[in-house]
């Protein structure tokens, strides 16, 4: 409480300098107040902190040049205090897999793969979609007519089938996988941008910002963007955890990440066949994979009543 | 007294079509409207007879597939450069009188049907197609463009005033885009119907304020702008500028939001103001507030207005003369007194009959008959006759033409044209 209330009067000192400071501040004191955007930045922020702080964590090495036979499919040694037998098993939060690896060291180090994968693959998508989308719904006419008609052409194809024939045709690697997501993922981003522009267009405010003689430009990005993020947002949240998904199937098919790199998909597809004799295997990265997709579109849908400026004032 | 004030808009023959695949819809058909400095000029008519699109012609922001296709738009124009600019227009239509028929043919075929503005080829006509047109007795825009701007090659270079003159340089329409976009908001400002929509919701009062402030007057400064911003909102009368300053649209009240649109509308302050019906979103008090704060600003910062409006008593309160609409053409243009006490165009009796009197109950109220003729199908004549009681022969074959009865009372009536003094009532 206490906290809060110095870091409202420090934004507040802020907020009088106005302008986007103001927005942003303002943004800042109702995102706290969002239980949703806090439990959401909370799991987001942990998952980047553990993946970023990976190298310097006391974890077991999670790609080992030699495998030990002994250490393979060891139960978590905590799984003893519910009766289960962990005789051999040894210091290991998450077990080890089939080969004798750590999963919990393999769970952190694929962090920074899927989510890098992600974040990226879906930020460039944002990129292209929003950028094809506005300029289509809002000039219309023939620009409509070929922009819609190329997202429509990406839109027929199923986001997986495009990404695994470019992600084939490129070659496995990881920047080659963000860039096969993209090229796939776009479309979505943009049909729903064209969509949004297209009503939003039409309101008066625009048109009163052009008899106040504003630029087509300037009318796109400082009018028509701003009323549509709020749907985009969302739908990038949801993304983020689809090119999650896509990645680990990618990686699952040969054609993404190359097998000793962790990727949470992997690990996942590797531990299906152990099910049952090592559930844990595939149980983790779930988890994980869970929490986190949990966490993303928690954030989305908290943002999209903190950007919403009718929900100012509002308590959650 | 009329001619001494100093004309800020001079719409002339103003026609604004729109081409649609069923045919072409003439919202406005031959425009004449003056607005002199200093002065607020109401537009009124009913719905659909083209006072919006009035106002959007004058901003160049016509919806596709509208276009306008004849006419002049000056605004500002010098007094030295507009008598040079009616002598050579004089002299043009003197040159095209002369000509023989068939030259004539060739010329309208040639140059008129264009729109003045963007410099378009028009469509080639046959020579069949030629021999069918009937050229009108007057010179029409396109053609006494093409004259002017022969003439403009032959001048000297030192001569600007006559190519300014000549090249219309001050008529709007002639004007590219980006000259035209620095003339929005801070020469002609517009003000909406609907405040609660024509305001973008995501973005506070003051971000709106600032941007068309920055955009037009280049001030970047915080502290400059956000005190340029409290001193608008003040002028409308904001009772808490700062706090108003940090809210959102859907945190005012709808007056509240009309006064910031006005504001909006104000801040570089404008020569010419067009409301566009700026009170029929709101409640009846908080519309003679709007009416008042528009009035006081207008004479204190000396610019003038066009209202827009389908009420009556919106304009008697406001405007210096009143322009009557009807089918897209203005059919009376009077001072305000005058015309509430003496309309002399049918239609103008008709509407002021039809508004109810306080105090007054009638079994039934009057109304005009008919309904608003189709503007898809040309017509020769008045485009009132139909539901006009003082219906004449010559009503529906020509076309009447503008005469002014008294001093700065035009009306468009063949009523009028005879000479004779008709009751109208």
């Amino acid at each position: 409480m206490r906290l809060r209330k110095s870091l409202n009067d420090r934004l507040l000192g802020w907020k009088m300098a106005g302008g986007i400071r103001e927005t942003i501040a303002g943004m800042v004191e109702r995102g706290s107040r969002n239980m949703m955007v806090v439990i959401g930045l909370s799991i987001m922020i942990v998952m980047v902190a553990l993946a970023l702080l990976a190298p310097f964590l006391p974890m077991a090495d999670p790609t080992p040049s030699e495998l030990h036979p002994e250490d393979q499919t060891l139960p978590p040694h905590w799984w003893g205090w519910f009766g289960y037998n962990v005789s051999k098993g040894d210091g290991h939060l998450f077990g080890t897999d089939e080969l004798g690896r750590d999963v919990f060291s393999r769970v952190i180090w694929g962090a920074r793969v899927s989510l890098t994968v992600a974040t990226l693959a879906v930020f460039f998508s944002l990129v292209i979609g929003v950028m094809l989308g506005l300029t289509a719904g809002y000039f219309g006419g023939y620009v409509d007519y070929i922009i819609a008609g190329t997202i429509d052409l990406f839109w027929t194809f199923p986001a997986f089938l495009l990404a695994l024939a470019f992600a084939a045709a490129l070659g496995p690697s990881l920047t080659n996988v963000i860039l096969a997501i993209s090229i796939s993922y776009w479309a979505g981003f943009a049909r729903l941008m064209r969509g949004q522009a297209l009503t939003v267009r039409e309101r008066l405010f625009v048109e009163a910002s052009r008899a106040l003689g504003a630029k087509n430009i300037r009318i796109m990005f400082t009018h028509v963007l701003p009323n549509c993020l709020a749907p985009l947002i969302v739908w990038a949240s949801i993304g983020v955890a689809d090119a999650i998904t896509i990645e680990s199937s990618l990686s699952f098919l040969g054609v993404g990440t190359q097998p000793p790199t962790p990727s949470w998909g992997y690990m996942l597809f590797r531990g299906i066949p152990y099910l049952e004799e090592a559930p844990w295997v595939a149980t983790f990265p779930g988890i994980v994979l869970l929490i986190t997709i949990l966490g993303f579109n928690l954030l989305g849908d908290g943002l999209r009543d903190v950007l919403d400026p009718r929900m100012k004032g509002m308590r959650r | 007294m009329m001619s001494e004030r100093k004309p800020l808009l001079e719409i002339r023959g103003l026609r604004t079509q729109f081409f649609l695949h069923e045919g072409v819809v003439t919202a406005l058909d031959g425009i004449d409207l003056t607005v002199y400095e200093k002065e607020s000029v109401g537009v009124v008519g009913e719905t659909g007879c083209g006072k919006s699109m009035t106002a959007f012609s004058v901003l160049r922001l016509v919806p596709n597939p509208g276009k306008i296709t004849a006419g002049n738009i000056f605004f500002m124009e010098p007094t030295e450069v507009r008598q040079r600019r009616m002598q050579l227009e004089a002299e043009a239509q003197e040159w095209y009188r002369r000509k023989p028929l068939a030259e004539k043919k060739k010329l309208i075929a040639l140059y008129d049907f264009r729109d003045p503005g963007i410099r378009k080829k028009a469509k080639k006509m046959t020579v069949a197609q030629t021999e069918k047109v009937v050229p009108p007795a007057e010179a029409p825009t396109g053609v006494v463009r093409n004259y002017l701007v022969g003439k403009a090659k032959t001048m000297p270079s030192t001569d600007k005033l006559g190519r300014d003159a000549a090249l219309w340089t001050s008529d709007l329409l002639t004007k590219t885009i980006d000259e035209m976009r620095s003339v929005r908001g801070r020469s002609v400002s517009m003000i909406f119907q609907d405040p609660a929509t024509a305001l973008d919701p995501v973005f506070t009062v003051r971000y709106q304020l600032g941007e068309v402030i920055s955009l037009h007057q280049n001030i970047y400064d915080r502290a400059a702008l956000d005190k340029k911003i409290e001193q608008i909102l003040q002028l409308v009368r904001i009772a808490a500028p700062k706090n108003v300053m940090k809210q959102y649209p859907h945190e005012l009240s709808g007056g509240m939001k009309q006064r910031v649109m006005i504001a909006i509308a104000l801040s570089c302050s404008p020569s010419l103001l067009i409301a566009d019906e700026p009170t029929t979103a709101l409640d009846v008090t908080i519309q003679a507030q709007i009416l008042n704060l528009l009035r006081d600003l207008i004479r204190t910062t000396g610019s003038s207005m066009m209202l827009i409006t389908h009420n009556l008593g919106v304009v008697a309160e406001v405007c210096d003369r009143i322009c009557v609409m009807y089918a897209g053409r203005i059919v009376e243009d009077a001072e305000t007194f005058e015309l509430f006490a003496r309309p002399k165009h049918p239609y103008t009796a008709g509407l002021l009959m039809a508004f109810p009197k306080l105090g007054e109950r009638k079994p039934e109220l009057s109304v005009i008959r008919g309904t608003v003729p189709n503007l898809m199908k040309p017509f020769p004549g008045c485009p009132f006759v139909e539901r006009c009681d003082k219906a004449m022969e010559v009503c529906r074959k020509e076309r009447p033409s503008r005469v002014e009865i008294s001093p700065g009372h035009f009306v468009s009536c063949h009523l009028w044209t005879g000479g004779e003094n008709p009751n109208v009532r």
